[in-house]
């Protein structure tokens, strides 16, 4: 039996101001609010989940970049998230609109779950069958979800709020090595809803090819997740919190 | 599967992990871990070996070539082997 998760730490003022200076005082205080509320969003539909009734009425999505036409032609996508707003309610929210899906995830997530998972071990050999799995998957039209920020190691080393985030290879290796493209995707807490937001497929500069091919995909998203953060900083999750602001900052000029 | 069958893979395979590695390899190089403490390949790379290895051997891509723990060019040229059969 699958055990709960345990909470994530809130944030502090003072983090929340160090990733993003400009915040206002009301601003900021918002952000604060909105994330003392994800402890229990994400209880509350861990129990729906739990019940089966994830898709009553409470999942919506905004489809910003031509997601649900390509779902329903099968072309494959890699779905890259974060630790952010609900992100352990994303994969069943997406599973409950029909999406083919399959989650690479580094422990299980609390909760049975119909949900198709491959579990990303320690060993090479374990993260190789994972890829692997995952290309035969994508070949076959579904999609495959990941965090952008798992605990791969961060072989990418791209800006982000000023700094120098690290990210593992793993969506974008993928990305390259099937063709399927990069589609970034979060789940919002709207009220007590889930908002599935899925924007435009990531952009590399054309040519581009191999790790260089990577790097772009990478920077692409770190820029996606600086955008997030700036528009919904309350809903940063402590273990991305902690990896931003533990990364070294990008030097002046 | 064939002794025939077995040594062909096995031999396109040492060719393709001596091309991603850029290291000459013998027979005797057959039980060396493809990893960490062997020829050092990561997930990615060994990803990589196993799409040359599809493209190659004319087997599909299957995630089960990567079931040994021992991960070494003899237990992958077996996997591969036993799926032309």
């Amino acid at each position: 039996m699958r055990t709960a998760a345990r909470p994530h730490p809130l944030p502090t003022e003072a983090e929340l101001r160090a990733l993003v200076p400009e915040l206002e005082d009301e601003a900021l205080r918002a952000a604060l609010a909105v994330a003392a509320s994800l402890p229990d969003l994400h209880r509350a539909f861990a129990e729906r989940r739990r019940r089966g009734e994830i898709s009553e009425g409470r999942v919506r999505l905004r489809d910003e970049g031509g997601f649900s036409a390509r779902a329903a032609a099968r072309e494959p996508m890699v779905l890259i998230t974060w630790h952010f707003g609900l992100v352990r309610q994303l994969a069943p929210g997406l599973l409950a609109l029909g999406t083919d899906l399959l989650a690479l995830r580094h422990r299980p997530a609390p909760g049975p779950l119909a949900l198709r998972e491959e579990f990303v071990g320690e060993g090479v050999g374990e993260r190789a069958r994972a890829l692997a799995t995952s290309i035969a998957h994508l070949r076959n039209g579904g999609s495959v979800i990941l965090a952008a920020d798992g605990p791969g190691r961060p072989r990418l080393r791209v800006p982000c709020l000023g700094r120098r985030l690290g990210l593992a290879r793993g969506a974008f290796a993928l990305s390259r090595l099937t063709g399927a493209p990069v589609v970034p995707v979060v789940g919002l807490a709207r009220g007590d809803e889930l908002e599935i937001v899925v924007d435009p497929p990531l952009v590399a500069p054309a040519g581009a090819t191999g790790e260089e091919l990577e790097q772009a995909l990478a920077a692409a998203a770190a820029a996606w997740l600086e955008g997030l953060v700036r528009r919904h900083p309350g809903q940063l999750l402590h273990p991305l919190r902690n990896r931003l602001l533990r990364s070294r900052p990008l030097r002046a000029g | 599967m064939t002794a025939a069958v077995g040594d062909e893979v096995r031999d396109t395979i040492r060719r393709l992990v001596a091309l991603r590695s850029a290291v000459a390899l013998t027979e005797a190089d057959d039980r060396v871990p493809l990893g960490a403490g062997g020829l050092g390949f990561d997930s990615v790379r060994l990803v990589e070996l196993l799409l040359d290895v599809e493209r190659l051997v004319g087997a599909p891509l299957d995630p089960e070539w990567l079931a040994d723990p021992a991960l070494t060019i003899e237990s992958l040229a077996t996997a591969v082997a036993r799926a032309r059969r």
